[in-house]
């Protein structure tokens, strides 16, 4: 009831403005008061309302300073729109009729009650967001290096990539760059209780993010034409404050859920996404990898606005009862054993693996043209370009390890021996995270090296006593191969303009590759 | 009322409906994975869609359409039909 009613306080004071009619002040509450400034004015427009079928009344002395009177009137839940437009209607007509029998510019109404005239005014916001008073308190920075290492490490360190230093690496990489979608912003988000407890922590990225990047791929390679063709590469795109970013996965909330502040701490983060929404200009907000299953949070965030949608799958393997590759393919289905034996360990002998140490600039260009094959194959999730410069950061990062596949020289007979592969991880202190992998085409037939890329950085996760090794997103027939389980997480989305609900009933199928 | 893409993102749902029911004009659906329902309207100068629930037997989400480009990305096969671009 209490919403309705909302609604029809907000459609009220949107239509009086809209109307042009001397609102004294912007109601939260159904009472509404609009100036006229002499009694006799305000009498006129009364009797004219009622005449109509309005019943109206008047804010007049010894309530209000005689030149201050106005004409009073209350909304209920019951109104429709219409009911309300047409009252309005009536309204405007008769206040603008009754002064000017009076010979009384409206100016006069204005400066009695000391407002501007509309035309003076700007278009404000109907929803204010505020600070409410409140228990919490909240810490709002923009770079992780006014954020606490070791209370942030604790927290969400060990989930993905975002760790303290991960975070400043990707700050350092996605600034001062010449491409827009090369620059993000980071908000980092901490609400603690009265005890200066963490209830809340998350931290944001806005991004330009292409339109279509959950639409099928059908419509990717639709678009991406359309955008060679009229060369302009920003050609439906759109900037989103998102949790998380564009290259970490995984829970990138830590709330605090046996708080009682929890809901009030992510009512918090909402009203922060929403200011960082104007801020940015984004077109809207998007909270990301959360449990799928959590009826409590579903219900939460729908009644906040947002939309509920289904996120690809991800993937982790965090057992490891073996000690060889044999033992290793003994723990596979039947099925997948034939094939892991049939595509991996039967060319294992044919690679040299290595983690790449000193990378010259030459041989990081390599390994970038190697990502840029794999970024040009794949539309399923389509993003923009990662920029060089992250490269060059992760090559010279010890938290980063490049691992580089190449082929022996008895099947290599090029000039010059290059990797035929590269997988970008991220290593924390439980888990092995695989990020980004380059592929050179040409060998990928005759030695599968996406498949032996894959094997590699689960024997490496297991050789560097890790608990799990985070295998991202798509390729889940394969990944399943390997004995990965399936992570099922879901997004809640608000967005002034709509990336056609399509794309996100469309998400809900998609199959996506990636790492 | 006339609204603005802006204005009419500040309803909520049920608003949304109404808004629509008074002052859209329906143009074209499309089912989606057999569940769904998405009806594209033109209100005022903009377009929205409505994403219909068959199973629960309600309209989900109404939200506001990009733009006539997105339009065609999504509507290719009706478009000339109907003739919006």
């Amino acid at each position: 009831m209490q919403a309705q009613l909302n609604e029809n306080i907000k459609y009220t004071n949107l239509a009086i403005k809209k109307h042009g009619l001397p609102l004294v002040s912007e109601s939260a509450t159904p009472i509404f008061f609009i100036g006229v400034s002499l009694p006799k004015i305000g009498y006129s427009i009364i009797s004219r309302m009622l005449k109509d079928g309005y019943y109206v009344n008047a804010g007049i002395f010894p309530g209000v300073p005689v030149k201050n009177t106005g004409i009073r009137f209350t909304i209920t839940k019951l109104h429709t729109f219409k009911e309300i437009d047409n009252m309005l209607e009536a309204l405007t007509y008769h206040h603008a009729e009754v002064l000017k029998e009076e010979n009384f510019p409206i100016s006069k109404v204005y400066q009695a009650f000391k407002m501007k005239e509309p035309i003076e005014q700007k278009m404000e916001e109907i929803i204010t967001i505020g600070e409410k008073q409140s228990k919490l308190q909240v810490q709002h920075v923009t770079s992780v290096i006014d954020v606490d290492k070791l209370e942030w490490d604790n927290l969400l360190g060990n989930r993905g990539t975002y760790n303290w230093d991960g975070l400043k690496l990707l700050e350092e990489s996605f600034s001062a760059n010449l491409k827009p979608e090369e620059n993000w912003n980071f908000d980092y988000i901490i609400v603690r209780d009265e005890n200066e407890k963490p209830v809340l922590v998350t931290f944001l990225t806005s991004a330009i993010w292409k339109d279509d990047m959950l639409a099928p791929e059908g419509v990717s390679v639709q678009v991406e034409n359309k955008r060679k063709s009229l060369n302009d590469p920003y050609y439906l795109t759109s900037k989103l404050v998102s949790m998380g970013s564009l290259l970490t996965e995984g829970d990138h909330l830590y709330i605090d859920r046996t708080s009682p502040y929890w809901k009030e701490a992510m009512g918090i983060l909402l009203e922060k996404m929403s200011v960082l929404q104007e801020k940015y200009r984004a077109t809207g907000t998007l909270l990301r990898d959360l449990k799928q299953g959590d009826d409590e949070m579903d219900n939460y965030m729908m009644d906040n606005g947002y939309f509920k949608m289904g996120m690809p799958v991800s993937h982790v393997i965090d057992t490891f009862n073996w000690t060889n590759r044999e033992e290793f393919v003994a723990t596979l289905s039947s099925r997948s054993r034939r094939h892991v034996r049939r595509d991996v360990m039967d060319y294992v002998d044919k690679y040299e693996v290595t983690i790449a140490e000193n990378l010259t600039a030459g041989e990081i260009e390599h390994l970038y043209g190697l990502y840029m094959n794999v970024k040009a194959k794949s539309l399923l999730l389509n993003t923009f370009a990662l920029p060089y410069k992250l490269f060059e950061n992760m090559a010279a990062d010890p938290n980063w390890e490049i691992m580089l596949l190449n082929l022996k020289p008895e099947f290599d007979k090029r000039e010059k021996r290059k990797p035929i592969a590269a997988v970008f991880s991220y290593v924390t202190e439980e888990k092995y995270n695989p990020m980004i992998v380059g592929l050179d085409y040409a060998f990928q037939e005759e030695f599968k090296c996406y498949k032996q890329a894959l094997y590699r950085v689960i024997e490496r996760t297991h050789l560097l006593r890790k608990k799990a090794v985070n295998l991202g997103f798509g390729a889940t027939v394969e990944k399943q191969k390997y004995g990965a389980k399936l992570i099922n997480v879901v997004a809640y989305m608000q967005a002034q303009d709509n990336f056609s609900l399509e794309v996100v009933s469309g998400m809900n199928v998609a199959e996506v590759v990636s790492v | 009322m006339r609204l603005t893409k802006e204005e009419f993102s500040i309803f909520n749902l049920a608003s949304r409906i109404k808004i629509i029911e008074n002052d859209g004009v329906y143009l074209i659906k499309k089912i989606v994975d057999g569940r769904h329902e998405i009806r594209l309207y033109l209100l005022y100068d903009f377009y929205v869609e409505e994403y219909y629930d068959y199973k629960q037997n309600k309209v989900l989400q109404v939200n506001t359409v990009k733009g006539k480009e997105w339009l065609q990305a999504f509507y290719l096969d009706m478009i000339n039909q109907f003739n919006f671009c």
